[in-house]
């Protein structure tokens, strides 16, 4: 064996770990060489010294104090165990980071949704105002028939108005004959007012119209009545 | 009958822990405190702190007596919780530099003055295992120190046993030439010694 493969295993062989043909093999090569027989007995020193190194001392109350320490950990244990409650749970990154995963996609989906394919935004076309619906400023065609019912082509304002007029006035009359509280006993009127006798009272108090004739923006002369 | 083995013996005393004897506990305690202070007393330089990681590795041995596994040595058990704890303490060394309240003291003369070298063997090589890289100085600790078989030095550390092998071995190659020089300066090789590797022989 020559000198390199010694050296490899001269420590093993110092420290007793070496058996068999090696073991052999070492020794007769260390019968015949100087350097490596030095060599071993560093090795050997070492090891005989490792042995001998003396170990750190520990206290000689060391058992006494554990055994106090651990007295303290069992008081605390059976003092705590009963009042505290259980801990409250770690927080599973295992299962809260899918979670988050897929809430992220789905807040990524919803966005990509909302902007819509030309890249506009949903949200900002919902924030635009809609237009003001002002149609109640001009007069609109009455599409309901309950409502246009009892309404001629010649429906004005004026004319309304003047009705209604005449309705206040025979509320009034009917009130100063029979009293507010008279007017109505479970829904029906009383004595001699009946529909028909609102009809003469409303028929009498029919204004009187006064018919002019007026230019059309056309030029011709029309004629109109006013209350 | 035959006398039982330690590791029969570690169990008895473990189960009879796991019934909350503290008579076993003490027992175990007795039986390992040294070893365990042997490795980490020489991991860790200052003394207090080795017995107090010695101290914690006991309380945690027993806070966790009843998760204790059955198929491990119970020895390799404690080692690797004594491991661990030192390592913790050595990380948290290089974060935080100590410094002893003497050594802020004006001693500057003394520090001037060369430190005196070892005279003797084992201080030589205590002083020179305190030099080895952590890894080699565990392995060395654990296998020729404490003297645990390969295969619990290997399941202590986790690692696999030729990587122990080859770490014990390059340990003791490190030691080997930081001490030649130094040996042979001071003529440290002993007759016995040379009578030792004539044995060899």
């Amino acid at each position: 064996m020559r000198c390199r493969k010694v050296r490899s295993l001269l420590s093993a062989a110092c420290f007793d770990e070496l058996d068999g043909r090696r073991l052999l093999a070492v020794r007769e090569h260390l019968s015949n060489c100087a350097t490596c027989r030095h060599e071993a007995s560093l090795y050997t020193s070492i090891k005989q010294t490792s042995r001998e190194l003396r170990a750190p001392k520990l206290a000689d109350d060391f058992n006494v104090r554990l055994l106090n320490r651990i007295a303290q950990e069992r008081f605390h244990e059976t003092r705590t165990r009963a009042f505290l409650p259980h801990r409250a749970p770690r927080l599973a990154w295992r299962v809260v980071a899918p979670a988050m995963a897929a809430t992220a996609l789905v807040v990524v989906v919803a966005v990509g949704v909302m902007m819509g394919p030309g890249g506009e935004s949903l949200v900002s076309r919902a924030t635009v105002p809609a237009p003001l619906d002002d149609s109640y400023l001009t007069a609109q065609p009455l599409r309901n028939p309950n409502v246009a019912r009892g309404m001629n082509g010649d429906w004005s304002l004026t004319r309304q108005v003047a009705a209604a007029e005449r309705l206040d006035r025979i509320s009034h009359q009917l009130v100063d004959r029979h009293g507010f509280a008279g007017m109505y006993t479970g829904g029906s009127l009383v004595r001699n007012v009946t529909p028909d006798s609102i009809q003469e009272l409303y028929n009498a108090l029919q204004p009187g119209s006064r018919v002019y004739r007026a230019r059309s923006t056309s030029g011709a002369w029309e004629e109109n009545s006013a209350y | 009958m035959t006398k039982p083995t330690e590791k029969e013996t570690d169990f008895i005393l473990m189960r009879a822990i796991q019934k909350g004897d503290m008579v076993a506990f003490d027992t175990m305690v007795s039986r390992y405190k040294d070893r365990l202070m042997n490795v980490i007393g020489r991991m860790l330089a200052s003394h207090e702190e080795a017995e107090d990681i010695v101290q914690e590795t006991f309380v945690r041995v027993y806070q966790h007596r009843q998760s204790f596994n059955f198929q491990h040595c119970l020895s390799t058990w404690i080692y690797t919780i004594g491991l661990n704890l030192a390592r913790n303490e050595l990380r948290k060394r290089k974060r935080f530099k100590f410094h002893e309240i003497s050594e802020m003291k004006g001693n500057e003369k003394e520090l001037a003055v060369e430190p005196k070298l070892p005279s003797r063997l084992p201080e030589l090589l205590s002083e020179a295992v305190d030099t080895l890289p952590r890894k080699y100085r565990e392995a060395f600790l654990l296998r020729d120190i404490d003297e645990l078989p390969y295969e619990e030095v290997a399941k202590i550390l986790n690692v696999p046993l030729g990587t122990v092998k080859s770490r014990v071995n390059r340990a003791r190659l490190m030691l080997r030439e930081k001490l030649q020089p130094r040996m042979e300066e001071q003529n440290a090789l002993s007759k016995s010694t040379l009578l030792a590797v004539s044995g060899l022989l």
